[in-house]
């Protein structure tokens, strides 16, 4: 009975759906180097493989709606300077090699930290790795830091007149990129070759409140649309009920 | 749907935390060194509602997953270790330490802990201490006819007692320094104290071992700038604003649900 209700349904949760997603790209508005997902939806036949339902036979077609597109956006965010040496800030489509307990992570959230024994990590812990997959350790006694456009760590001795190359970053592209949480990527790597490393600047987050407002503001109206033809059936229901089958009428 | 309400309750709990950290720092504004800190954030967990490559009816394959996340978590306050500006006092127990380090303070308790806060003053008995009386490690005490003080760029007290015209050496200022200072612990009253991420001590003269040097006369500010911060409080407070907004919308799609049903 009343197909159609269980078909604005469908629309009714891909919306559900889509305002969660909004909600994840707002909580991270101020999230450095974080990317923002992008859903969206398609009609679909309830039953795969059958196009479309020809028109003559519309009582029986069955077109709902569900996930089509889902992505992440890994446009660059804005940069903001923030001077501290530890910050860095990589231009797009390239990321962080990170390690921890043997798993490989990436990541954009340049906001690293030393640890007591000199390893440059997150604040997580995981290790930011170079060139050749060991983590990058800095003992920066004897001399300040400063990281070159290329990636490589070189330790600055103004007294000596020196300036040695420590370590060199390990920056890769990625491809069929998901989301980890905790400012993590996992992927399919791939060597990086344009890019940039700035040092002082983080990454903020790529997500537009404007949009994602839109993007809200249209969940939400759609949302209601599909309970307005809900409530239509509902209302048919009852005048079926009520209406015509009042006995004696 | 009630994902996204509690999705956006944690964006307002992570920006009121962010604006917590951003007024301490602005009330700090004024505080001799003092190091500003910022809160760090990291996304949360991710929930898989279908996975990439997966298998759809007629052999098809999902080309790409649907993940809907979470929401937002602190990830760390960070301390910036960076220096601030340096104010001329012309007052003898100024001091600042141009470059890495720390003062060590001894506290009541026995325990040293860290200070990049130089106004030192001088006790009754004449040793040198803080604003609180707490006194450098090792102590320096100097003899109550002192005329002048004189603290060398590493780190060495003379002084110039009455009726006489060479200077006498009482000490030597040690500092510290530590490989990853965001990692101390500070405990307030400008104090630092030293845990198992800081690492240990680098302790001794200054100007080696990639320790700063000491300047006499010098007062060193707080390294808060309020530009920075003001504008960060703003972003703070929209991002707040905006995750009160799915709160509302959210909420908004309830009462729709709940409406449906007379």
């Amino acid at each position: 009975m009343y197909k159609g209700m269980y078909i604005a349904a469908t629309g009714a949760i891909q919306r559900s759906n889509e305002m969660d997603n909004v909600a994840n790209n707002l909580a991270n508005v101020n999230t450095s180097g974080f990317k923002r997902t992008i859903l969206s939806s398609r009609f679909y036949p309830a039953l795969e493989g059958i196009q479309q339902a020809p028109p003559s036979v519309y009582p029986n077609a069955r077109t709902m709606t569900s996930t089509g597109k889902f992505a992440i956006d890994s446009t660059a965010g804005a940069f903001q300077t923030t001077g501290n040496p530890l910050d860095f800030a990589l231009s797009a489509d390239a990321f962080f090699v990170v390690e921890k307990n043997g798993q490989q992570f990436y990541t954009r959230n340049g906001a690293f930290v030393l640890s007591r024994d000199g390893f440059l990590s997150t604040p997580d812990g995981y290790r930011v790795m170079d060139r050749g997959n060991q983590p990058v350790v800095i003992d920066n006694t004897e001399g300040t830091l400063s990281v070159s456009s290329d990636g490589n760590i070189y330790l600055l001795n103004v007294q000596q007149k020196s300036n040695t190359l420590i370590a060199e970053l390990k920056v890769s592209k990625l491809s069929d990129i998901r989301h980890a949480g905790g400012s993590l990527f996992t992927g399919t790597e791939t060597d990086a070759v344009d890019f940039e490393v700035s040092q002082g600047v983080l990454e903020r987050s790529n997500v537009n409140p404007v949009n994602e407002l839109v993007n809200m503001i249209s969940a939400l109206r759609q949302y209601e649309m599909s309970h307005k033809v809900i409530q239509n059936f509902n209302d048919l229901a009852q005048r079926a009920v009520t209406d015509i089958g009042k006995p004696g009428a | 749907m009630i994902r996204s309400l509690f999705t956006a309750a944690t964006g307002m709990q992570a920006q009121s935390l962010n604006v917590d950290v951003i007024s301490n720092n602005i009330a700090n504004i004024n505080t001799t060194g003092y190091k500003k800190g910022r809160a760090e954030f990291q996304d949360l967990l991710y929930q898989t509602l279908r996975t990439p490559g997966g298998t759809s009816s007629e052999g098809n394959q999902f080309p790409v997953g649907l993940q809907v996340g979470l929401g937002v978590k602190p990830a760390a306050i960070v301390k910036h270790f960076t220096q601030g500006d340096f104010i001329p006092t012309g007052n003898s127990l100024d001091i600042v330490i141009e470059g890495e380090g720390f003062f060590q303070i001894n506290r009541p308790d026995g325990t040293v802990a860290y200070s990049r806060a130089g106004a030192f003053k001088l006790d009754n008995t004449g040793r040198i201490v803080n604003a609180d009386g707490l006194p450098l490690e090792p102590a320096i005490t100097l003899p109550s006819d002192t005329v002048s003080i004189t603290i060398s760029q590493d780190g060495v007290v003379s002084i110039l007692q009455g009726g006489s015209t060479t200077p006498t050496q009482v000490g030597t200022i040690e500092i510290s320094r530590f490989i990853n200072p965001a990692g101390l612990l500070a405990v307030g009253k400008n104090l630092f104290l030293q845990t198992d991420a800081s690492g240990d001590p680098i302790t001794g003269q200054p100007g080696l071992e990639g320790r700063g040097t000491l300047n006499q006369g010098f007062l060193e500010h707080s390294n808060v700038n309020v530009v920075e911060e003001l504008a960060n409080l703003i972003i703070a407070q929209r991002a707040f604003d905006t995750n009160s907004k799915s709160v509302q919308t959210s909420d908004e799609m309830l009462q729709t649900t709940i409406g449906l049903k007379r």
